[in-house]
């Protein structure tokens, strides 16, 4: 460990706190700013120190891949969103209350609708889905006289959609993660997928019977969404559908960007969309969020930041109580405790320090699954808070529509996420860490949290245990869990 | 968001971009454009008899850098040979990774002594590599990679946009 590691390491922890805390005000330097302005001062350090400022290190260290799926992403998104897609699937999910299966069955499906269809970032579905999450949830609370009900629907989804980008195919974060650590590409999927079941339903819970009992919200008017989903809608979501299911079934040697760019020339074709049409689907923030993450990844690697990092970690868990099981914890929440608007600037700036610490946590317990598992557990807590950050997290998007003070549902969130994270851990530790492959154990895993979560939203929502709805509900989303 | 504030947050967000472009246009500048499609997995890694990350070539082409460093974990060197190679490079001792020159003053290492290598510069990877094809055969997109790897054997300045 050298003392420009610890600088430049104590440098990037300050920031993140810094701002935070508030004391960076946001409207003064955003958080994209503040981390490039920490990436110059580690270079001018190095410097001080009398080291060339290693910019070939920190350009080398840049991973394009999950830019460039994210960027191609983002362009399917908005051609299925203009081209009504995302609408079509909430037209079926309506569609399917009225059947025998009833509200729960679309509850269950709609709140983890996110993690099955995952984005790479959870915003994009997050917005199509809030109408039909009010309506659902309004229609719920009227049932069962309890307006906290629209509340569990609400950020039940908004908590999984934050999450929801660990899994996704389309550059998510797990491919960064698996990436970075060697692991086979799609190993991360399903465990962070499955964790995401068990956060949703614990947040839904935590509202239910804790913090949503003196809850006062006011709830915009919601009537039956009025938009009719035109013909190509259906189209374009079977086009996705079957792309999600070619890119994770066949698995083709072929860049996935360049699947994703075919898909949505495609849907544009079909439903005659202009290229505006589709760029407007493009968010920017978790790109530059990700590339300035890369920057300050990049510095603190050059710099021995990462070093200092394990140095701190070890020296923690070999002097203190803590030991090795107690700091793996600590690392795994310490996105939570620093919750970042996006969960790519904790996860690329912190991933190879976790990785390392992972290695020596195995070495020190003999446990040789250590490092996947603090590394999918720490990926899906940074995805995941997202959700509860206080600078402007995907729960502001529910607390505006409700109409609750603003950071209202961070404490749920957060706590529903460390609820949630073990079950991550606990599938790699039982099943290994694979990709790729369809195995039948992976299917009853799959289907067992599925149900899991089928019967839970049975009991949140004061319909018997056994209803048929939650469960039919919660196997099919175990289902396609496995499948995509 | 008061007018300073604003300029230097537009600032900062046109650098990411030019700094992102940049990435793309070394790759076109050293013509080896399909390094861009690289999914940094790492899967051709596990091939390398000599333990050497090969998206290290990749890495070294899009950030136009043939000195940057990369992982070749399993190469057995003799001591002169290594130092003639590059001093600075890191070798493994025990469960220690660390610069040959501060191993040899440190251990007294003699001449003839073997030492495995951890990491060294991309081109000097890229001179010691069999070129046997093994880490193209695993890559999942099956990547030319041995395209980089005989640029960054080419001998170059360093630093300098790579010797075609
Ligand atoms: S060509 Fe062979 S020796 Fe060279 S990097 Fe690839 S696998 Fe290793
Ligand atoms: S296997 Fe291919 S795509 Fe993956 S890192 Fe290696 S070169 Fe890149």
């Amino acid at each position: 460990m050298t003392i420009l590691g610890a600088m430049a390491l104590a440098l990037f922890l300050g920031a993140c706190l810094a701002s935070i805390r508030g004391w960076i005000p946001q409207r003064a330097l955003t958080l994209q700013t503040t981390l490039l302005l920490v990436a110059a001062l580690i270079v001018i350090l190095r410097l001080a120190f009398g080291k060339p400022p290693a910019f070939g290190e920190i350009l080398g260290g840049t991973s394009l891949h999950p830019i460039t799926a994210t960027v191609a992403g983002f362009l399917l998104a908005g051609a299925l969103q203009a081209a009504g897609g995302f609408d079509a699937a909430s037209a079926l999910l309506r569609r399917l209350t009225g059947t025998g299966l009833g509200l729960p069955f679309a509850l269950v499906v709609l709140v983890n609708l996110p993690t099955i269809f995952a984005m790479p970032c959870g915003r994009i579905l997050a917005a199509p889905l809030m109408p039909l999450a009010l309506l659902l949830g309004q229609e719920a609370a009227e049932r069962s006289g309890d307006r906290t009900m629209l509340a569990m629907v609400v950020f039940g989804m908004l908590v999984n959609a934050g999450a929801s980008c660990v899994p996704s195919a389309l550059g998510g974060i797990g491919l960064l993660g698996e990436g970075m650590g060697r692991f086979p590409a799609g190993s991360f999927g399903d465990p962070s997928q499955l964790g995401t079941l068990v956060l949703t339903l614990a947040t839904m819970a935590l509202i239910r019977f804790v913090h949503g009992r003196d809850l006062k919200m006011r709830p915009p008017a919601t009537t039956e969404p009025s938009v009719t989903v035109p013909d190509q809608g259906y189209t374009a979501l079977a086009v996705f559908v079957l792309m999600l299911a070619l890119v994770m079934i066949v698995r083709p040697r072929i860049p996935l960007q360049v699947i994703l760019t075919v898909s949505t020339l495609m849907i544009m074709a079909l439903a005659r969309l202009s290229l505006a049409n589709v760029l407007a689907g493009v968010i920017l923030h978790p790109l530059s969020a990700m590339i300035a993450g890369f920057l300050v990844a990049g510095a603190l690697s050059a710099s021995g930041g990462f070093d200092a990092l394990l140095w701190l970690l070890e020296g923690l868990a070999r002097h203190t109580p803590l030991g090795f099981v107690g700091v793996s914890i600590l690392v795994v929440f310490l996105p939570l405790m620093l919750a970042m608007p996006c969960g790519r600037i904790m996860s690329v700036a912190l991933i190879p320090g976790v990785l390392l610490f992972g290695e020596k946590v195995a070495h020190a317990t003999a446990f040789p699954l250590a490092a996947p598992v603090l590394l999918v557990s720490f990926i899906l807590s940074a995805a995941g808070s997202c959700g509860p950050s206080p600078l402007g997290g995907v729960g502001n998007i529910g607390e505006g529509r409700l109409r609750i003070p603003d950071f209202w549902s961070s404490r749920p969130q957060a706590l529903g996420i460390f609820l949630g994270v073990p079950a991550a851990a606990l599938v790699i530790r039982f099943g290994g860490v694979s990709g790729g492959a369809y195995r039948l154990s992976t299917l009853s895993t799959c289907l067992g949290f599925g149900l899991v979560s089928g019967l839970g939203t049975n009991w949140l929502f004061g319909y018997r245990l056994r209803h048929l709805g939650g469960l039919a509900g919660g196997l099919l989303v175990g289902l396609l869990v496995w499948i995509l | 968001m008061k007018r300073p504030a604003l300029t230097l947050n537009t600032t900062a967000m046109l650098l990411l971009t030019i700094f992102l472009g940049l990435l793309g246009g070394h790759a076109l500048a050293n013509r080896q454009p399909w390094a861009l499609t690289c999914y940094d997995c790492k899967a051709c890694g596990a091939a390398c008899a000599l333990g050497i990350d090969p998206q290290g070539f990749v890495a070294a082409q899009l950030a136009n850098d043939p000195d940057l460093p990369i992982y070749a974990t399993n190469i057995r060197l003799n001591v002169r040979k290594a130092l003639a190679l590059d001093p600075e490079l890191e070798i493994t001792r025990g469960e220690r990774h660390l610069p040959l020159r501060q191993a040899v003053t440190q251990f007294g290492l003699a001449p003839s002594e073997e030492v495995v290598t951890y990491r060294m510069k991309a081109r000097h990877a890229a001179a010691l590599c069999l070129e046997c094809a093994a880490c193209e055969k695993a890559c999942v997109l099956e990547l030319p990679l041995l395209r980089a790897i005989r640029q960054l054997k080419a001998p170059q300045p360093a630093g300098a946009t790579h010797a075609k």
